[in-house]
């Protein structure tokens, strides 16, 4: 069992942060993703867990431990990496049983312990078979099996999942999070991918040049990111955003887009005049319907099968809806537009959230 | 511009069957997609229309012309590939004129040409605004547009696109999708897309060739792909949420499912007529299962649910039925408790059913 903290840790190569002033504060038991683009800091943040790197400043806590000098070895957590590094000449057995025969087990417990793991990630038909006989799937699972024979206080994976197809991702996804909830141990998975995230995690982590934008739920990063890094980061089709002004009127705020205004029915930090964003996610943009009311032309129409995707031309900028299924627009036709007032998000011009609707009422729309 | 036609084509390598006796007809115009897990000879197919690989038997035809003994560089096909090569000591505008410029003395072009052609090229990508700027000063993005757009300066009959989006992360990879999708719409000109990620063939292409192990799986619309799945392959492999399989009987005109009955209707004749009474496999999307109470009358199974993912705007909810595992999609809004019962109800015009002995669809 382990609390993992990371207390303002800060890793430099160069004149590059990789980490830069990193706080994490990682519940016992909690299944926790650290998401971001390559480079975002997130693989030397596992490493520093790990104790593979020791950071520049700042301090790594295990439960109550200060482990910043500790040895890698001696911190007892296991690590999955994205290149499986399987032994080609030991079957699936003697993979799994090789970090227990080092720390020379009992051969009874060594054995007990490999057939609970491979139970677990029910590969026992296969524990005979050497890795050139196993599918990529399969292979995964076994690298997987080599961490869990360790029994370690905590698991940390890093993109485990990236070198598969995408249907085995989609089929390894739930088994990763049913797996975690057998071993009941902490587990920090790193990702690039923000569906990997969203769907597995308790709470994730969202990095970007070594810093900390967001540590949230999925549902709070998804309907309250801190700033447009995080809207963009997480949701696909990303969130949409159209430049605004913004003018006082009353004391309250209205952020005016030449097609449309927001008013804002709570205090948003924005001066008279001051250039913003506000932000829609592409399924709360409404093509057609009861109030629809903004101009639009349709640029090109996705169909994805469970959803179909609408690209728009608002003014100058593409907008993104997604639509039901069976909804078709021919090139260049004229629809009409709504958006959600209770989905809205308005960002200042630096790129920070000022508010998130987020379900409730704080946003009037108002035609301009 | 031109249509194709693969007649027959295989590619084997010794033993392995690269390509195996594909037959496609691709119009001249159109946008087409092969689609399909690494190693089904998506690439190879693509090859062997630029004339990169010969096939072992089997011809490919542009139009009316058989393309065996045409050298690739006479087939005036335009590449666009996953790397794109762009010279990063020049401007965008040198980038786009450059294999003009480079054409052999007698096909050389004028400098006003050149120009003309910049010009008309960087609007139809949307570079207008970027022509003078350095090519190292680019976004992945707009390097992307260079690729494209230097691919058609030279007015290709055929475009042919290899996973030219897996560098681009997901937000640009959307943006970019609606962009190639209208640039199509607009200059009318045939491209095969190759991709092993079936949203960019779903989202943009008007005919998607499914492959697997080297053959052809399905080649349809993108609503034939995800409405009318050929076989277990398409229906598995289309969709961004795993489809649900399971195990059904045939049984007076409808189907035994677990505990409950989905009726066929005027489908019951294809069942009635098979000449053997192999297993069968139902599939309904996870989207078109309607989620009612577990006493509801109206239920065809229940199940228990196993595990909730949070994607944002939906939920993927798991759910385990007699040994089966099972998803249904529904709004954050309804999220149930784990352990839960769900009444599923099935209606008929969303499941579609597989022979087990073939995988292929019964209809």
């Amino acid at each position: 069992m382990a609390r993992i903290r990371l207390v303002n840790v800060t890793k430099r190569y160069g004149s590059v942060s990789a980490m830069d002033d990193v706080t994490l504060d990682i519940a016992d038991g909690e299944f926790f993703a650290i998401l971001g683009p390559p480079g975002a800091g997130k693989t030397t943040t596992l490493r520093t867990i790990l104790g593979l790197e020791k950071p520049d400043a700042g301090q790594v806590l295990l439960d109550d431990d200060d482990v910043t000098a500790m040895w890698p070895g001696d911190r007892d957590i296991a690590i999955v990496f994205q290149n499986l590094a399987l032994y080609p000449d030991k079957t699936v057995y003697g993979n799994l049983a090789f970090p227990l025969r080092q720390r020379k087990l009992p051969k009874q417990e060594i054995d007990e312990r490999v057939r609970r793991a491979a139970k677990v990630l029910k590969i026992e038909p296969l524990l005979d078979r050497k890795p050139a006989k196993l599918s990529g799937g399969e292979r995964q699972r076994v690298a997987i099996g080599r961490a869990i024979v360790r029994d370690p206080r905590a698991y940390l994976f890093d993109e485990p999942l990236s070198a598969l197809d995408a249907l085995l991702r989609l089929e390894m996804r739930s088994e990763l999070k049913y797996l975690q909830r057998d071993l009941n141990r902490t587990l920090v998975y790193v990702t690039h991918d923000q569906v990997e995230a969203m769907s597995m995690a308790d709470r994730i982590a969202v990095l970007r040049d070594g810093a900390v934008q967001q540590v949230a739920t999925p549902e709070d990063v998804y309907h309250r990111p801190v700033n447009r890094f995080v809207a963009t980061t997480i949701g696909s089709p990303p969130m949409n955003f159209l430049p605004a002004t913004a003018r006082l009127e009353n004391g309250s705020v209205i952020v005016e887009n030449p097609s449309f205004s927001v008013r804002s029915l709570r205090p948003v930090a924005l001066e008279e005049g001051a250039p913003c964003w506000i932000g829609v996610r592409p399924e709360d943009v409404h093509v057609g319907g009861d109030g629809a009311s903004i101009d639009a032309t349709v640029f090109v129409t996705e169909p994805l099968g469970g959803e179909t995707v609408v690209d728009l031309h608002l003014g100058e900028r593409v907008v993104k809806a997604v639509a039901p299924p069976t909804v078709r627009f021919a090139a260049d036709e004229a629809v009409r537009i709504r958006f959600d007032p209770r989905r809205l998000h308005i960002f200042d011009a630096a790129g920070d959230a000022l508010a998130s609707a987020a379900g409730e009422p704080i946003f009037e729309l108002t035609g301009s | 511009m031109s249509s194709i036609t693969l007649k027959s084509l295989s590619k084997h390598f010794g033993t392995l069957r690269a390509v195996d006796n594909l037959d496609l007809d691709v119009p001249h115009g159109s946008f087409t997609a092969l689609l399909g897990p690494s190693g089904c000879g998506k690439t190879t197919t693509m090859n062997m229309i630029s004339g990169l690989e010969q096939p072992t038997t089997g011809e490919v035809y542009f139009d009316e012309r058989a393309m065996s003994g045409v050298e690739t560089g006479r087939r005036n096909v335009g590449f666009v590939f996953q790397n794109y090569a762009i010279f990063t000591h020049m401007t965008v505008a040198e980038n786009l004129g450059f294999g003009l410029q480079s054409q052999r003395r007698r096909e050389r072009v004028s400098k006003e040409e050149i120009d003309r052609r910049v010009k008309e090229v960087a609007e139809t990508v949307g570079l207008s605004s970027a022509l003078d700027r350095g090519a190292a000063r680019l976004s992945v993005n707009d390097l992307q547009k260079v690729a494209l757009g230097r691919a058609m300066i030279m007015r290709p009959t055929i475009f042919l696109l290899d996973e030219p989006f897996s560098n681009l992360d997901s937000a640009f990879r959307a943006y970019m999708r609606a962009e190639l999708k209208r640039i199509q719409h607009d200059v009318g000109q045939t491209m095969v897309y190759v991709t092993h990620d079936q949203v960019e063939a779903m989202g943009m292409a008007d005919r998607i060739a499914v492959m697997d192990r080297g053959e052809l799986q399905q080649y349809g619309s993108p609503d034939d792909l995800y409405e009318r799945p050929a076989n277990t392959f398409v229906a598995r492999f289309i969709g961004s949420v795993l489809n649900n399989f399971l195990p059904v009987r045939y049984a007076d005109g409808g189907l035994a499912v677990g505990e409950g009955r989905v009726e066929l209707g005027d489908r019951r004749a294809a069942f009635e007529s098979r000449a053997t009474a192999s297993d069968l496999t139902a599939t309904i999307r996870p989207e078109r299962v309607r989620v009612v109470d577990p006493g509801d009358a109206s239920a065809t199974i229940r199940a228990v649910v196993t595990l909730v993912e949070p994607l944002g705007p939906k939920d993927v909810v798991h759910l385990e039925h007699d040994g089966t595992a099972l998803r249904v999609a529904l709004p954050p809004s309804e999220r149930p408790a784990i352990g839960a019962a769900l009444g599923l109800c099935f209606d008929p015009d969303q499941v579609h059913v597989f022979d087990d002995s073939t995988g292929l669809a019964v209809r």
